[in-house]
């Protein structure tokens, strides 16, 4: 069965920022994802550049993908414009975080 | 492959938590001695006993804290890996010993046989220090606001560290004859040269990265970054030639770059998307409301020439606005640290805490209200002169601070049983 994009984001929900309490998904972190064969590329952001987590997302989001059967390799870049904001974000992080 | 500029460049958590926990003990330290001051009150603020004790609380636990967090944001923040380890322990060692000394000798006001051993050693252990950040310095290439405010800072607290050497030397051998306007330079670049400005720069990452603020826009701070060296230089050059116009415009200056970096944080607020008032908010806005209160202290004392306005100033920087912002980011440092240890390499085997649950809320939230009554009391109490009610501030701030410890340990000590459960379900198989 061929991997759908579908299929990466809810690889990518697993994922969870520890400071915010959030999946990256839910947060808005991720811009785009695009599967090709056994390959997959997902492109995300941070809420803040010099965040300490920086590494450990990219790493876990990239785990997370590669765990999904008939994934062989994930590729994950950070970028920064746009820059994340909280519009980004699911109506539930929204209201948590007290943005409403 | 891109670092891992957590792990990779910064030293390992161990190092951080050696400043942190120092840290933790100079502060429980200096809460115990405070109620002994309540006499000072009625006294003349650069006694060598409160001397003693502002060393103790500024290098013990303010910047001794600092220090264990520049070598974890560091690397993260300029995206450049920290020079030397090997030197962040050896200055630690040195660092502790100093202070120990030197606090010791200036309490005792044995100035010729203890005291220059202890700032001999504070001073080699600041100069490894500040040579670590600059050769780290030398392979930056993103000079942000942040990049540009931790460089000079550390060229300030250079110069400052080596006024306070010219200080000690000067007590044995007397070749200087205004010992206060080296005073007065030693505090100006050690208090607002290094200290200050070192929580505005590094103010820029945290502040955002906690309160989730985003669109601001960075002209006050930048505005506040050359205003704040234009005012210590005029400070500097007026005091040693003795031009109190340049020393004025010096005051004036260093001022406006206060209230610019206020601003700044302002904003920074009013763009925050988490709008929870949690103990790490609660302990920004009393930090930045003990330092404006502050400074309108510090302009009583300059228009009156009233002895008790710089006492109280002192007291309110120093327990008021330096105690809030370092306290609300040990809540926030810490956890991130110990987890990072503790659970980063388990994310996805299993469910790993949120940053927040290594902090007893409840707690942290009963020492802000403590803490904060207790200051109140304190001030109080240096305004009317009463030593008693300034005992009774002081314990309160004390109370306050053994929670403070309290979170720490709890914080230290977190998961560390379920974790070794885990670990031995995975020796037998059963996880």
């Amino acid at each position: 069965m061929a991997v759908t994009e579908e299929m990466v984001y809810d690889a990518i929900k697993t994922v969870i920022d520890p400071e915010v309490g959030f999946d990256i998904y839910s947060l808005g972190l991720i811009y785009g994802v695009k599967v090709e064969g056994d390959h997959a590329h997902v492109t995300m952001t941070l809420s803040t550049r010099g965040c300490p987590l920086h590494e450990m997302m990219k790493q876990w989001t990239k785990e997370a993908v590669e765990k999904i059967d008939g994934i062989n390799s994930c590729e994950v870049e950070i970028v920064w414009e746009p820059a994340w904001n909280v519009t980004m974000a699911s109506d539930e992080v929204k209201k948590a975080l007290g943005a409403f | 492959m891109a670092k891992n500029l957590a792990t990779d460049m910064a030293p390992p958590f161990i190092l951080v938590a050696h400043y942190f926990i120092a840290g933790a003990i100079f502060y429980a330290f200096t809460a115990f001695l405070l109620p002994f001051y309540a006499g000072e009150v009625n006294g003349y603020f650069l006694s060598s006993s409160i001397a003693s004790l502002m060393h103790l609380y500024l290098l013990g636990f303010v910047m001794m804290v600092i220090f264990g967090a520049m070598y974890q944001l560091v690397p993260v923040v300029l995206e450049i890996p920290i020079f030397s380890k090997d030197f962040a322990y050896v200055q630690f060692y040195m660092f502790v010993s100093g202070i120990l000394i030197f606090t010791f000798g200036l309490w005792n006001e044995n100035y010729t046989q203890i005291l220059p051993y202890g700032a001999m050693l504070m001073y080699i252990s600041m100069l490894i220090f500040v040579a670590n950040v600059f050769l780290t310095y030398r392979n930056i290439t993103r000079w942000d606001i942040v990049a540009k405010f931790i460089l000079v800072s550390n060229i300030f607290l250079t110069i400052g560290v080596t006024i306070g050497f010219i200080i000690a030397l000067n007590l044995i051998y007397g070749f200087y004859p205004d010992i206060l306007d080296l005073v007065q330079m030693h505090i100006a670049t050690t208090i607002f040269g290094y200290v200050i400005m070192t929580i505005m720069g590094i103010g820029m990452i945290l502040l955002p990265m906690f309160s989730l603020s985003h669109g601001f826009k960075q002209t006050a701070i930048e505005m506040a970054f050359y205003t704040i060296i234009i005012g210590l230089a005029l400070f500097l050059v007026g005091t040693f030639f003795k031009l109190n116009i340049l020393k004025f415009g010096g005051v004036l200056f260093s001022t406006v770059a206060i209230f610019f970096a206020l601003y700044q944080m302002y904003l920074i607020f009013s763009t925050r998307i988490r709008k929870q008032n949690d103990f790490w908010a609660k302990n920004m806005m009393a930090s930045f409301a003990t330092l404006i209160v502050s400074f309108f202290i510090l302009l009583a004392g300059v228009i009156t020439k009233n002895d008790t306005y710089y006492l109280l100033f002192g007291f309110t920087l120093f327990f008021g606005f330096f105690t809030f912002f370092v306290v609300g980011h040990i809540y926030k440092i810490l956890p991130f640290l110990v987890w990072y240890q503790r659970y980063s390499p388990l994310v996805g085997k299993i469910k790993v805490p949120m940053l927040n649950d290594m902090v007893d809320e409840k707690v942290a939230d009963s020492q802000f209200w403590i803490t904060l009554i207790g200051l109140l009391l304190a001030i109080s109490a240096i305004i009317i002169k009463i030593p008693l009610i300034f005992q009774i501030g002081t314990v309160i701030m004390g109370i306050g601070t053994l929670l403070v410890i309290y979170n720490i340990y709890f914080t230290l000590i977190y998961g560390i049983e379920e974790l070794k459960n885990y670990n031995e379900g995975l020796k037998d198989g059963s996880n």
